[in-house]
């Protein structure tokens, strides 16, 4: 198992984010509860490349305070919706044997939803725990309509399992026994 | 250029889907047009599974009349929402050379969506064509704003080229000159 905090970055970790404070406090929890159970952190960042205001350098680029990577833990960019477009990403989980995957961070109906596709056509098992991804409103959906579209209408049951915190939390104790 | 006929199956082709007459009449008029301009065609059909009513032998699994494959026309089928998830179909790409694809079918937000992004990320350029994927009503939006919000959010400028009817056609006909 090994947890995957995705473009949490501080251009866009922001509190027109739907349902923001619930999101900080969700993804915070289940960050410490990895770093408690031995289960490795892999941050993804997304460069939109030099002068988007959203790159390698900019402050936008850079990952939110709240859950700053700790010395040591992974960290890779992407310059595309999936994580899986980075390579190095790609290879270094397979390379690791790994079979799960806990996939929280942002926006829920870009980079997650592509991610959690890839990963599910690549043979991982998904958990996304709730209120642990988000997005902004767009012309067709508020917000909160995107996160429950994406959380309870595409991804449950099918592409990924969405438990809530809790039993993520449960399962993260349990791998470690 | 390659058309990928995407789970055009009788099961999900009913009136309750999104422009369901229009979406057959698009996807046939491409199909004719690739036919003709010697672009190949590949089909892919969705099994569920064993007793699931949409699996191999059931009715509903069968790809509709109207666009059914002509013999000799390659037909794979998927059990998961990507089409990239049958390693034959994508070994058959792959040794194939082609880097451009046109996607068509069913469901916008399931297989449609999932192959897109799939395609993308194996570098392969995507056209879809509007009006020749659809998909049903879900608790959040109806199957035509879900269209919409896909064909005009999501896809464009980024995983693929949201393209009109015409200019599918055209790029048929003319698959280099993109």
């Amino acid at each position: 198992m090994k947890l995957i905090v995705m473009d949490m970055q501080k251009g866009i970790t922001v509190d027109a984010l739907y349902n923001y404070d619930h999101f900080i406090e969700n993804t915070v929890n289940i960050l410490k509860a990895a770093r408690e159970n031995q289960i490795e952190v892999i941050y993804v960042q997304h460069d939109n490349g030099p002068g988007s205001g959203f790159s390698q350098g900019d402050e936008a680029f850079e990952i939110a305070d709240q859950v700053a990577p700790h010395p040591g833990e992974k960290r890779f960019v992407k310059h595309h919706g999936s994580c899986f477009g980075n390579k190095d990403f790609t290879k270094y989980l397979e390379d690791a044997g790994e079979d799960t995957l806990i996939i929280m961070g942002l926006l829920t109906n870009f980079c997650v939803n592509t991610t959690v596709q890839s990963a599910f056509e690549r043979g991982y098992k998904v958990i996304i725990p709730e209120g642990t991804n988000s997005t902004f409103d767009n012309q067709y959906m508020t917000g909160e309509t995107a996160y429950k579209f994406f959380n309870e209408a595409t991804w449950a049951d099918y592409f990924a399992k969405c438990l809530s915190v809790e039993e993520t939390m449960k399962l993260m104790k349990k791998q470690n026994l | 250029m390659k058309l990928i006929v995407i789970d055009m199956q009788k099961e999900l082709l009913v009136e309750e889907l999104y422009n369901v007459d229009k979406v057959i009449a698009n996807v046939a008029r491409l199909i004719a047009a690739a036919r003709e301009y010697g672009i190949e065609v590949i089909y892919v059909q969705h099994d569920a599974g064993e007793g699931s009513g949409f699996s191999v032998g059931d009715e509903g699994f069968e790809i509709a009349d109207a666009v059914a494959p002509k013999p000799g026309e390659k037909v794979f089928v998927k059990t998961i929402n990507s089409v990239f998830g049958n390693k034959d179909f994508a070994a058959y790409l792959e040794a194939s050379k082609e880097e451009d694809l046109m996607i068509v079918g069913l469901q916008t937000n399931f297989c449609i969506d999932a192959t897109v992004k799939s395609a993308f990320e194996r570098g392969y350029y995507a056209a879809v064509p509007e009006g020749a994927h659809s998909t049903f009503d879900n608790p959040y939006m109806t199957g035509e704003t879900t269209c919409a919000y896909y064909f005009h959010e999501v896809w464009p400028g980024l995983f693929a080229d949201c393209v009109s009817m015409d200019d599918a056609l055209e790029m048929l006909k003319n698959p280099d000159q993109e």
